[in-house]
């Protein structure tokens, strides 16, 4: 069932049950989330998270051409501090108290305008955020007034940063709109290209992959990050959808195929060998290219064996703190290599995601699951009792696993899809081995013995409706 | 200058308060606010320059405030937070920080501070929300009410001592250098025989704020010190010292000892070799690069956009050091009209150019640069397009800069001073190789595979050979217009 006729996009614990708080085993998490509802729980201790604001302005920041405008007080429009290395301009509306108790309207069609005259952009996003959501500033009728104005379109991304605990709700928020406002609804003729769908991936991520396609003479557009309004316009002409990371890109792949008939072609994240040879096939196999696609893999196949130890982590216990949908390839290969997966983290499990769960079943079933964004405190008592030796992170901030004596394998600032991407993970744990010890005791710590000796879901609670 | 801002630069008054007390060590902030405030604060700010403490990031306490919370209140929240982050995070001063989303709300943060308190927990906080203001008044407020709470939580006797001060003034990240600064200002009081509370970084923490009431005087560096100085003055007598900036070079250390001993006696025989030796070090290093100050003709025409500490600061000693003419200045951190400060450094700031203007929208500021016939823009990693687009050189001296660590430089005091002027070589030099390289691109272009024998033969050569020295030309007056 589509979801396009809601004015906005449902958050993630509403459309498919999103549990973003749990600690415990994995068979525990298993037994949690087996049902046709996922319960809620709660955090009555936490630490701040990124949210769905962050991550919607993440992915729109990075469309060619369009124009960005942070509906909110001035500390909310800083983030676009992240992306100044780029040709790259946004606008604040800048809402002091006055405006909390106002209203907010004119200061948004001003903003709309200057972006329009300074940047002629393709679109405007509006970025919703706490000040306009709780004031119920009238964003509409300001896009009404202004749409046939300036004549392009004009869309509000309804994030609010308080409605969900997910923060990837936010891709879903862009994903809808993007669908409702911007995806041609009439398309004359499917051309031959498929849509590889990227939320979140880094642009050398996507060279990896393009890298394969390249390989294999297939023809893609990637979106909606790094892509033009037009090329998102043009996603209902493709041939297909793959997604990069099923959780964050699924939403638009299954609405494409439900609403404008573009098949989509569920495969696993390709990161690893297997993830990566997986995502090829499934791929090569819809195309009818088995053959090219199977010679290409042997080869690449026959090249890593050559290349890599088998015996590079052995005898050492690894705790993984990343993207559900990556954790079993990164699980797979660790294990591999000769490591020992005691634990790991991931920001949320969900009705879809939570297949990947069966995917870790062939690690021990008493295995550390800590579902959280962030919550550094929880994995620092999980680090610190299962006398792990290397955390492996895909998030900022890292290093506090140093003071419970793990060294850090930080994923970040690092191309780890596609095959090319398993020899970066490898060397990653080479470099990181080298620094074991080597920065320990610069920081006793931030967080107190009494904690960590406590259960790790201390502070996790049934949610009370 | 207009509401909507365009890349805006600086935050908000919650990013300004919750850098500030992550800059204390043993202090551990608590942000009161729904889960990403904070985190845009630290995402943006790890693009630049100064590292991360110890309680940054996601390793901050906060409450991660949902939409139950906006409906029916967060205090209750607010309470299970503060309680259970006692008992999970070492700390020795816990600082509740408020948001726009529980200003709007009206949340009885205080109810639950005192609460706390009564329990005989080192809990205080701050009712600023992110849109009262900007990061500095942010660091102002949340100071201000520090140490309006601090006594009560942390309660120790009263001595005071003779020879120590407290520094107020620089705004912990907003100030790219000011670690370095700090520490250079910390030396420069030893060896006027003064000890220092710095409160932030390396050499500051919970204990200096606890003592700071023992201080024989507070030192104001900026207008966004005001504020604690005044609270302390009221609380316990301390007299404020007001500098519109801090000192760079020997010449402007000694009109802060001056300044000092107004108020507190320093041993003058100490002072004056402290000053030769300054004066000998600043000289010497000085005079290794004069030959480049002369030829690279560092007397420009500049542009400088920052904080009003900044400018006075680095603007006075651009011109009287090295004869530059700085035709504009951009305030980025200009107070409110509501925001009433004792300190009025209007006239100062005419000395230094005749053309002030306030504001961060970053049309108006490159505007501002345009119109300016600046040769050389001090500015931000923000300032980069515009100094592409005009083909200007660009030192970045304020906040944000990108991608360039700074940890322990300063560009304040005798080794600011010097750092300063390194810097400023280093980016012309660099400047003026990208020049020569372009020049000898074109003549490259031009002269192909022949000899000069072969080329000077051909007619089409002359007017080649035109553009080779005009484009260079070209480019040399525009530089120069």
């Amino acid at each position: 069932m589509s979801f396009l006729e809601d004015r906005k996009a449902l958050t993630r614990e509403k459309r498919l049950s999103a549990l973003s708080h749990f600690h415990g085993t994995l068979e525990g998490l298993i037994d949690e989330t087996s049902g046709t509802e996922i319960k809620q729980r709660v955090r009555t201790y936490s630490q701040i998270h990124v949210d769905e604001t962050i991550y919607a302005f993440d992915v729109l920041s990075k469309i060619e051409d369009a124009a960005i405008i942070v509906n909110g007080a001035i500390g909310c429009g800083n983030i676009g501090l992240t992306q100044i290395d780029e040709a790259f301009g946004w606008y604040s509306t800048n809402l002091v108290e006055r405006d909390t108790i106002l209203g907010g309207e004119d200061k948004l069609r001003e903003a709309v305008i200057r972006a329009y005259e300074e940047q002629h952009p393709k679109a405007v996003f509006i970025i919703g955020t706490p000040v306009v959501a709780i004031n119920n500033d009238d964003v509409n009728s300001i896009i009404l007034e202004l749409e046939d104005e300036i004549g392009i379109p004009i869309i509000s991304i309804y994030t609010d940063g308080f409605k969900s605990k997910t923060p990837v709700t936010g891709y879903d928020i862009v994903t809808h709109s993007l669908l409702k406002y911007l995806i041609d609804k009439n398309p004359e003729e499917t051309e031959p290209f498929i849509n590889v769908i990227s939320f979140s991936e880094s642009i050398e991520d996507i060279a990896a992959i393009a890298k394969s396609l390249k390989a294999l003479d297939i023809k893609y557009q990637v979106l909606p990050r790094f892509s033009s309004i037009d090329e998102i316009k043009g996603a209902s002409k493709a041939k297909a959808t793959v997604v990069l990371n099923p959780e964050e890109g699924g939403y638009l792949a299954r609405e494409l195929e439900e609403v404008y008939d573009v098949p989509y072609i569920v495969t696993e994240a390709p990161v690893g060998f297997r993830g990566t040879k997986a995502f090829l096939l499934k791929l090569a196999a819809y195309l009818k290219v088995e053959d090219k696609a199977s010679k290409y893999v042997d080869e690449v196949e026959a090249e890593l064996t050559r290349s890599i130890s088998k015996h590079l982590l052995d005898g050492k216990k690894i705790f993984i703190d990343a993207s559900l949908s990556r954790i079993p390839a990164y699980a797979r290969l660790f294990t591999n290599l000769g490591g020992e997966v005691v634990g790991f983290g991931a920001p949320f499990v969900d009705l879809e995601n939570r297949n990947q769960l069966s995917k870790l079943r062939f690690l021990s079933k008493g295995i550390t699951a800590v579902i959280g964004n962030g919550q550094y405190f929880e994995k620092a008592n999980a680090i610190a009792k299962g006398e792990v030796d290397i955390y492996v992170s895909e998030f900022q901030g890292s290093s506090f696993a140093s003071d419970e004596g793990a060294t850090v394998v930080s994923t970040r600032n690092k191309s780890i899809y596609g095959f090319d991407g398993v020899y970066v993970l490898y060397d990653s744990f080479v470099k990181a081995i080298r620094l074991s010890g080597k920065l320990h005791g610069l920081d006793k710590g931030n967080y107190k013995i009494s904690w960590k000796s406590k259960s790790g879901n201390w502070y996790v609670k049934q949610e009370v409706s | 200058m207009s509401n909507v801002i365009k890349n805006p630069r600086n935050g908000c008054a919650l990013h300004g308060a919750l850098q500030t007390v992550q800059e204390i060590n043993g202090a551990v902030p608590v942000v009161h606010s729904n889960a990403g405030c904070g985190v845009v604060n630290y995402l943006a700010n790890q693009r630049f320059s100064g590292g991360a403490s110890s309680y940054s990031g996601f390793s901050i306490p906060g409450t991660a405030a949902q939409e139950r919370h906006v409906i029916f209140g967060g205090a209750s929240r607010l309470r299970e937070q503060i309680k259970n982050t006692i008992k999970v995070q070492k700390g020795d001063l816990y600082v509740i920080l408020n948001s726009c989303e529980s200003a709007m709300v009206g949340d009885d943060v205080d109810a639950m501070t005192r609460e706390i308190v009564e329990q005989g927990e080192p809990v205080v906080d701050t009712l600023v929300a992110g849109f009262n203001g900007g990061p500095h008044y942010g660091y102002e407020q949340v100071l201000g009410d520090i140490f309006k709470s601090i006594y009560e939580v942390k309660k120790s006797g009263l001595k005071r001592e003779s020879n120590l001060v407290n520094i107020f003034g620089i705004v912990p990240q907003k100030d790219p250098y000011w670690q370095g600064n700090l520490n250079e200002l910390q030396r420069i009081l030893t060896g006027l025989g003064i000890k220092s509370n710095v409160f932030f970084g390396t050499e500051g923490g919970v204990a200096d704020f606890v003592n700071a009431k023992n201080a024989s005087a507070s030192i104001v560096f900026s207008q966004w010190g005001e504020l604690p100085a005044k609270i302390l003055k009221e609380k316990f007598d301390i007299p404020v010292i007001y500098r519109s900036s801090l000192p760079i070079g020997t010449d402007k250390v000694q009109d802060l000892a001056e300044a000092i001993n107004k108020v507190i006696s320093l041993d003058e025989s100490l002072v004056k070799d402290f000053l030769e030796k300054e004066e000998h070090t600043e000289k010497s290093l000085f005079l290794r690069v004069r030959d480049e100050i002369f030829e690279l003709g560092l007397s420009k025409n500049a542009v400088i956009i920052g904080d009003e500490e900044q400018v006075i600061r680095l603007g006075g000693f651009l011109k009287d050091r090295l004869g530059v003419v700085i035709s504009s200045v951009v305030l980025i951190d200009s107070l409110k009209k509501d925001e009433a400060h004792e300190t009025n450094n209007e006239e100062e700031l005419r000395t230094i150019s005749e053309n002030i203007y306030k504001g961060i929208d970053q049309k108006e500021i490159d505007e501002i640069v345009s119109s300016s016939n600046a040769e050389v823009i001090f500015g931000s990693s923000l300032e980069k397009r515009i100094a592409e687009k005009l083909n200007l050189p660009l030192v970045e001296i304020s906040y944000p800069i990108a991608d360039k660590l700074i940890l322990n430089k300063a560009d304040a005091g005798v080794n600011g001073a010097i750092s300063l002027l390194e810097n400023y070589i280093t980016v012309v030099k660099q400047y003026d190789e990208r020049k020569k390289e372009l020049a000898s691109s074109i003549l490259k272009e031009v002269k192909g595979g022949e000899s000069w024998r072969e080329l000077s033969q051909k007619k089409s050569f002359l007017r080649q050979s035109n553009l080779i020295t005009e484009l260079p030309t070209r480019e040399y007056i525009s530089a120069q217009r």
